[in-house]
């Protein structure tokens, strides 16, 4: 009986935390694209990834989350606003805003695309592989996962990307950097072949004030698959 | 670049024209003229094959950057910035770089 009534109180304490919980996380990024390089053989394509890297470097970025929703976009500030020629880019760069709703399933990202305002709508579907291995960022305990997303290159060969989190079950919403979400708890560091994204600041709130997230509403609606086959035709 | 040398050339005939009962032309004079009006046309003819160039370049630069990997299988945002670097080349063609 003891037993039950202490998993029904942690039950409880859980689920009314992350019911008033809201927040808001500053990322930074870590480009790296080393490995790109080395990759490339041509001297020019080597000095456009390092130009790239240059002017990416060290923008900062912002995740506001409620229990329920979150959106991730670039932060507003003059030094993080400077564009050079290759801030457009998507290499390494993330843009727009990117909206999650968990409890209706989808992503919305509002982007810019050929000079059109689109809204890529998708649904939350990640097999995250919960690892052993922990250590701490900040304060926070914070927890290994993997994620392994197949895809097929320029020629049709199947290929795996690596995604590396760490999350920390002590901040226990399910959102993150990028489109990343779905782990037991908040994501502080980020790692992909291009580099990582690693939380700089974290400021949460357990009142029932909560932060609102506004979905995005504007741009032309595309599905992500059928935004990739569109631009397939082009290969 | 090319108003420029259509309004100079107009501007030489309609000299010459008016002109020609006047006085004769010195030969060295005129020489230098065309020779004037070739350099332009060289200057013209560069900044074209200039102009060209970025564009194959980028277009190089892309394929490499998709058969290495870079895009993962995202052919979306690779068309994007193939698209968004031949913007850059034409920002650089109007400002006069190219």
């Amino acid at each position: 009986m003891k037993k039950i009534l202490i998993i029904f109180l942690s039950f409880f304490t859980c689920y009314s935390f992350s019911q008033e919980i809201s927040g808001e996380v500053t990322y930074k990024k870590v480009l790296d694209l080393g490995k790109l390089k080395a990759s490339v053989d041509d001297s020019k394509s080597k000095a456009l990834l390092a130009k790239v890297q240059e002017e990416n470097q060290g923008k900062q970025y912002t995740l506001t989350f409620n229990a329920n929703e979150s959106t991730y976009t670039r932060l507003k500030t003059v030094q993080n606003d400077a564009e050079g020629a290759f801030t457009k880019l998507n290499l390494g760069n993330f843009k727009g805003v990117l909206y999650t709703n968990m409890q209706d399933n989808e992503t919305i990202h509002q982007k810019e695309y050929l000079g059109e305002l689109i809204l890529v709508k998708d649904s939350i579907n990640y097999n995250w592989e919960l690892l052993n291995e922990t250590k701490k960022i900040g304060k926070y305990n914070c927890q290994k996962a993997l994620l392994k997303i197949k895809y097929a290159d320029i020629n049709g060969n199947s290929k795996v990307r690596k995604v590396v989190c760490w999350y920390t079950p002590d901040i226990p919403v399910p959102f993150g950097p990028e489109k990343f979400n779905s782990l037991p708890g908040l994501i502080l560091e980020l790692s992909t072949s291009k580099g990582a994204v690693v939380a700089t600041e974290i400021t949460i709130s357990n009142t029932k004030e909560l932060l609102e997230i506004k979905k995005p509403k504007k741009g032309k609606e595309f599905s992500e698959k059928n935004l990739m086959t569109r631009q397939g035709r082009y290969f | 670049m090319k108003k420029l040398f259509g309004v100079f050339a107009l501007f030489l005939m309609v000299s010459l024209t008016a002109n020609a009962n006047s006085f004769e032309l010195d030969e060295n004079i005129m020489d230098n003229i065309v020779m004037e009006i070739d350099n332009q046309i060289v200057v013209e003819s560069e900044s074209i094959e200039a102009f060209g160039a970025c564009h194959t370049f980028v277009d190089t630069l892309m394929v490499n950057m998709i058969e290495s990997g870079a895009y993962e299988g995202d052919n979306a945002q690779a068309v994007e910035d193939w698209s968004n670097l031949y913007d850059v080349c034409d920002a650089l063609e109007a400002s006069g770089v190219m």
